[in-house]
């Protein structure tokens, strides 16, 4: 049976039907050609023209006009509409013309590096011309790397690796920096939160020594469809970008089927687990021997369904080699074995978490399947792009979990098909981060009087720094003295740079995985069970001094969840409005996390079968935080108890914080909320949402414009919820929020929705270091 | 909340030294570094070390050690000695040398010319006047400058807008022949230990290299000169002691014969550095010393080892067999299963002496089988090995009297 023909069965199926609250066929896209332009060099069209490419796709010749006109380009098209061609064409053009320019490639992870580097170094085989392309990263020998700072052409590598291995160092890559004519930075919208706001800085600084060395290279950056792709880009990059969308690439017929598990208990609001289902409708591709890729959100639900998926493909009689898992904590090694896999077929279906869904190539898969919705829209178009990237049909199903996102969107579908909501937000200005890369900076070449590094503030910072006897002002310039490498404590994606090994003491020790420090104290405490490769590791001891965790293979049938307790108090009020019920604003605070316990859960009954204590330190940490009150009149009038109060603000503040990822680009980590009855800050009934990082990177700031839009969405939510006192799909489980909270969260909603006299907005002077 | 709370909010209490900074000392706009000159008067000592036997013309170390080496010889005259004192070790460009040591032999005695970078501003004119002297020299010689010293120099000349390059100079960097010659006896073959162990010289109230980057920031906030004489004097001994080093180096390349080495492990390690540059004669004698001399027992076993390599290599088979014999003897270890595998190969492809390379592989996997009962390391790999030799020595028998 081919893919069309177990669709058509599925699609007779009643009880299947009945679960799908959307099925849309995206039509086959035709092409949209234009000709080369007449600036390409003739040796790359006919290496094209060898390999049937005769004309361009109309957003790659307009990107290469308005790269020909000197601007910067920001490029928004689906997956596999050729995109990399809008980098590597005049890139090689460029190189052709002058054998001593040079382009750096950026991408957001190893693994995709490597791939594009293949691509790339084919296009240069079948050239024929002497043109280095060469990957630097982690991974790359000592004894390559003097070579590669030489003659590279092309040097592509990770912010990473340009942050700790080649911004330092510059003066071993004079010929890079010096001829450097392009920049590449492909996957954009990655660039997010913490992440983008520290790769921002990185940039700042690449373009701060392009200066030095009397360079100016070109940006092209590459994103998926979100709200604010120009925005984005200028923020990372500093300087204004053009934008092309006019995307020319065909694509085959795709089925988009939303589905939504069946409810097994109306009253609770608890439908069949996503993870179950997401298996089931698996196994019927892997069945009929359909290449299938399951997208699960987190690490444990991908561990879940492979073990899942391995016992299926074990009950058809082959082998459970067939099923893969592939996420982050997996070796390097490990994960080329199964990219190479996936290619030639001898893998049917693959689990993995986003891991998967940057551009890796592991070829056409026919159908894409995701375990609950991948957090955001732009991800779950990448997802779903991973099947069927040419011409054939393919099918894309997304299964919703009980999270209220998801049974909001999967209820809404024009979110998907309609304009991209979601906006990518960075806050390069994060006083952490930026102080972060001004010493790094530094330390790369003196700053002068009157620079800016984007900031007005930078001089009071330096002055900072020299009081702290991190630099020396004289003549004009600030040296960097200090005995220690900057760049070393500084990671781009965590707070911390160091993580958490996982070291599996079953025979002799061996290090099976490793997770950021951050995480570590809800994920490898003592008694959690670690699973990788669904293999169970219970552990036995956390070393938090010496980031260590020590677990034992064990084969228990529950898996463990932890719980954690916060405070948060108000340290300064960056903008405040009041509104008719109380205020709105956002701010400064400071946030202390205690993990308190943890929960056994049984696989596949998903019942709480007993529970621990966690003994790990308190952490605190500074931060930006959006929040609202409630006069306690607006409260009496709605007629809310103040027994139920807590349970209504608790009910309120987890719908909000599910909400605002269809607005702002986020992961889940990124964002927390609080609520409380009486707020140490004002004494009044409050809901707090703040940035999980410290300094915060923009979120709170955002969340605090988009106050009405997302309190309208979270009534929207809550009332259109078919359970009766609150489930996991709304407000939480009334377990959790009471009997009364779903009620008294939408009577919340309506007080802090009600207008009155119109807001009187008392903002007051943002502070210099925050966008206004 | 302004920038200043903010920064004292997030930074202080955590991440930095909050103790108040002392009086910023006033800087000077004068663009000159410092230059100071001493000299070590030839009829002293550095240890044992003679500074009056400085000097000679050598040819094979040069040859032998420097790369792009343009002279056939090197007058030991010609040779800049020098050693930098950092703000750093961790590399990159943040980290600079605000001292530069040059040290050179000369009519007068010893000679150490120090340019120091009094603070930032003095920096270019600091690298504009080590080029201009290391121009007047045929080679640099440095205890680790090749990947350290110069790379830095290199890079802080770049960022000050000079554009000339230390790398491309002849470079005769003397960790490494340091580190072949001392490894068997020295524990460690820093300068330190090199100077105390080879050159009988003890330091008294020398400046620990760690406290040298903040010793210079703490002087560079106060203005307290006082504070940079240890660290001149330290860096004048480095260059010293790097001279003497360089000078028993140099002198026991071109006439090992003549080389004053006490212990055994000396002449083993200064024949290891023979042999990885493919001066077989050479090797072997210094080999042939050590083990007359005598050292430790590893390290006689290793050398025995080399010495009967160096003999196959010359095709002294004879006393190459003769050591082979030896070794087989005397124990069960390595050693013996080097000595048989060597013999087994010697009568089989050389000798030709079939029944002979049988009776050495009978023997080695004798001794296999005793070594397994007694247990220890995996022997398979041994056991395949001379399996799979006897089999095909037999074979060769079997076919011959065919």
């Amino acid at each position: 049976m081919n893919l069309e023909q177990v669709l058509d069965s599925v699609r007779d199926s009643h009880r299947f039907m009945q679960c799908v609250t959307e099925w849309r066929e995206v039509p086959a896209h035709e092409p949209a050609l234009e000709d080369f332009p007449e600036y390409i060099d003739e040796r790359l069209t006919r290496v094209l023209r060898g390999r049937g490419i005769g004309k361009l796709y109309s957003h790659q010749r307009s990107s290469l006009d308005r790269l020909k006109n000197g601007e910067n380009v920001v490029i928004v098209t689906p997956t596999a509409s050729g995109k990399t061609l809008c980098y590597n064409l005049p890139v090689l053009n460029t190189l052709l013309s002058d054998k001593e320019s040079r382009a750096l490639y950026l991408f957001p992870t190893k693994a995709l590096s490597q791939d594009q580097m293949a691509e790339l170094h084919a296009f240069v085989t079948a050239l024929g011309e002497d043109i280095r392309t060469y990957t630097y990263d982690g991974d790359t020998p000592t004894s390559a790397r003097k070579a590669i700072r030489h003659s590279g052409h092309v040097v592509v590598t990770n912010p990473d690796m340009l942050h700790t291995g080649i911004l330092p160092h510059h003066t071993k890559w004079v010929k890079l920096f010096e001829k450097l004519r392009y920049v590449i930075v492909d996957e954009l919208h990655h660039y997010r939160g913490v992440f983008g706001s520290h790769v921002a800085n990185v940039l700042r600084r690449l373009s701060r020594l392009c200066e030095f060395y009397n360079s100016s290279p070109q940006f092209i950056c590459c994103s998926a469809t979100i709200a604010n792709p120009v925005e984005l880009a200028e923020k990372i990059i500093g300087r204004p970008v053009s934008l092309v969308d006019n995307n020319g690439a065909p694509s085959g017929r795709k089925h988009f089927v939303l589905y939504n598990p069946p409810v097994v208990n109306r009253e609770l609001g608890i439908r069949r687990s996503v993870v179950s289902e997401s298996s089931r409708l698996a196994q019927k591709f892997l069945d009929k021997n359909i290449q299938t890729i399951v997208f699960g959100r987190s690490r444990l639900r991908v561990e879940i369904l492979v073990t899942y998926l391995k016992e299926a493909v074990r009950k058809m009689r082959k082998s459970d080699r067939l099923v893969r898992g592939y996420r982050g904590g997996y070796l390097p090694n490990e994960r080329r074995d199964i990219e190479r896999g996936l290619r030639n077929a001898e893998i049917m279906a693959v689990v993995s978490t986003n891991a998967l869904e940057l551009g890796i190539d592991i070829g056409e898969l026919d159908v894409s399947i995701m375990a609950g919705y991948p957090g955001n829209i732009a991800g779950t178009w990448q997802q779903a792009g991973r099947a069927g990237r040419r011409s054939k049909v393919s099918a894309a199903i997304l299964v919703a979990s009980s999270a209220p996102i998801d049974q909001y969107l999967i209820n809404h579908p024009e979110y998907f098909f309609a304009q991209p909501p979601e906006s990518g937000i960075v806050d390069p200005n994060n006083l952490v981060i930026l102080m972060s890369h001004i010493k790094c900076a530094a330390f790369e070449l003196p700053f002068r009087d009157g620079e800016t590094f984007g900031v007005d503030s930078l001089d009071e910072i330096l002055k900072f720094l020299e009081e702290h006897r991190i630099l020396r002002h004289v003549d004009g310039r600030w040296h960097w003295t200090a005995d220690a490498y900057p760049a070393e404590d500084v990671s781009l994606r965590s707070a911390s740079p160091e993580n958490v090994v996982i070291i599996d003491v079953t025979d002799h020790a061996r290090v099976i995985g490793e997770i950021d420090q951050q995480s570590a104290p809800l994920v490898v405490y003592e008694g959690a069970v670690y699973i990788h490769e669904s293999r169970q590791y219970e552990i036995e001891k956390f070393d938090f001094e010496n980031k260590k965790a020590y677990g034992r293979a064990v084969d228990s049938d529950y898996y463990t969840d932890a719980e954690s307790k916060t405070d948060i108090k108000v340290l300064d009020v960056a903008a405040q409005a009041e509104l008719t019920h109380g205020n709105k604003a956002h701010g400064e605070v400071s946030v202390t996390t205690l993990p308190v316990m943890y929960k056994k859960i049984k696989f596949h009954t998903h019942e709480n079968i007993g529970s621990g204590r966690i003994h790990l330190p308190e952490q605190e940490m500074h931060t930006t935080s959006y929040w609202m009150d409630f006069r306690p009149d607006t409260i009496e009038a709605a007629g809310i108890a103040e027994a139920d109060l807590g349970g209504g603000l608790k009910a309120l503040a987890n719908v909000l914080v599910n909400v605002v990822p269809i607005y702002i680009m986020c992961d889940p980590n990124d964002i927390r909320s609080v609520s409380m009855v009486r707020a140490p800050f004002n004494q009044r009934s409050s809901i707090y949402i703040y940035d999980n990082y410290p300094g915060g990177v923009g979120f709170s700031q955002k969340i605090f414009r988009m106050h009405d839009i997302l309190l309208e969405v979270a009534r929207e939510l809550i009332s259109g919820c078919g359970c009766e006192s609150g489930c996991p799909s709304c407000v939480g489980p009334s377990l959790e929020v009471g009997e009364t909270g779903k009620k008294n969260a939408l009577k919340l909603t309506e007080i802090a929705l009600s207008k009155a006299k119109g807001e009187r907005s008392k903002a007051k002077q943002e502070p210099g270091l925050t966008p206004g | 909340m302004n920038i200043r709370d903010q920064l004292d909010r997030y930074f202080v209490a955590s991440k930095f030294d909050a103790t108040p900074p002392r009086e910023i000392a006033v800087t000077t706009s004068r663009a000159e570094c410092e230059h100071i000159v001493t000299v070590f008067p030839s009829h002293r000592r550095h240890g044992i070390f003679e500074l009056d036997s400085f000097g000679g013309v050598f040819r094979n170390a040069p040859q032998m050690l420097v790369r792009d080496n343009a002279g056939e010889t090197t007058d030991f005259g010609r040779i800049a000695f020098i050693d930098t004192e950092t703000t750093g070790l961790s590399g990159g460009s943040g980290v600079c040398a605000f001292l530069v040591g040059l040290g050179y032999n000369s009519a007068k005695g010893f000679v150490v010319e120090q340019f120091l970078m009094n603070d930032f501003p003095t920096e270019p004119d600091m690298l504009g006047r080590v080029c201009e002297r290391l121009g007047t020299f045929d080679t640099i010689a440095s205890y680790n400058g090749r990947s350290f010293d110069i790379p830095i120099l290199d890079s802080r000349l770049l960022l000050n807008g000079l554009r000339k390059n230390l790398s491309s100079l002849p470079h005769l960097d003397l960790l490494h022949p340091a580190r072949r010659v001392w490894k068997h006896r020295l524990a460690d073959c820093s300068l330190k230990s090199v100077e105390e162990h080879v050159l009988g010289y003890t330091r008294d109230n020398d400046i620990e290299s760690w406290l040298i980057p903040e010793t210079f920031f703490v002087y560079l906030r106060s203005g307290d000169r006082d504070l940079l004489e240890p660290i001149l004097h330290h860096n004048r001994l480095d260059i010293l002691s790097l001279a003497c080093i360089g000078h028993v180096v140099l002198a026991a390349l071109d006439s090992p014969h003549e080389a004053a080495f006490t212990h055994g492990a000396d002449w083993y390690g200064l024949g290891t550095l023979f042999a990885l540059h493919y001066r077989m004669e050479e090797a072997a004698r210094c080999f042939e010393r050590a083990m007359v001399v005598g050292a430790p027992e590893h390290v006689r076993r290793q050398c025995m080892k080399s010495l009967s390599l160096t003999h196959k290599k010359t095709g002294e088979w004879e006393n190459a067999v003769e050591l082979w014999n030896e070794s087989s003897a005397a124990g069960n270890g390595a050693d013996a299963l080097f000595a048989l595998e060597e013999l087994a190969k010697f009568y089989e492809h050389r000798r030709r002496d079939l029944v002979s390379a049988r009776e050495v592989c009978r023997r080695a996997i004798a001794m296999l089988e005793v070594k397994e009962v007694i247990g220890g390391a995996d022997l398979t790999r041994h056991f395949g090995n001379f399996e799979y030799r006897l089999k095909r020595i037999e074979k060769k028998i079997r076919s011959r009297k065919a």
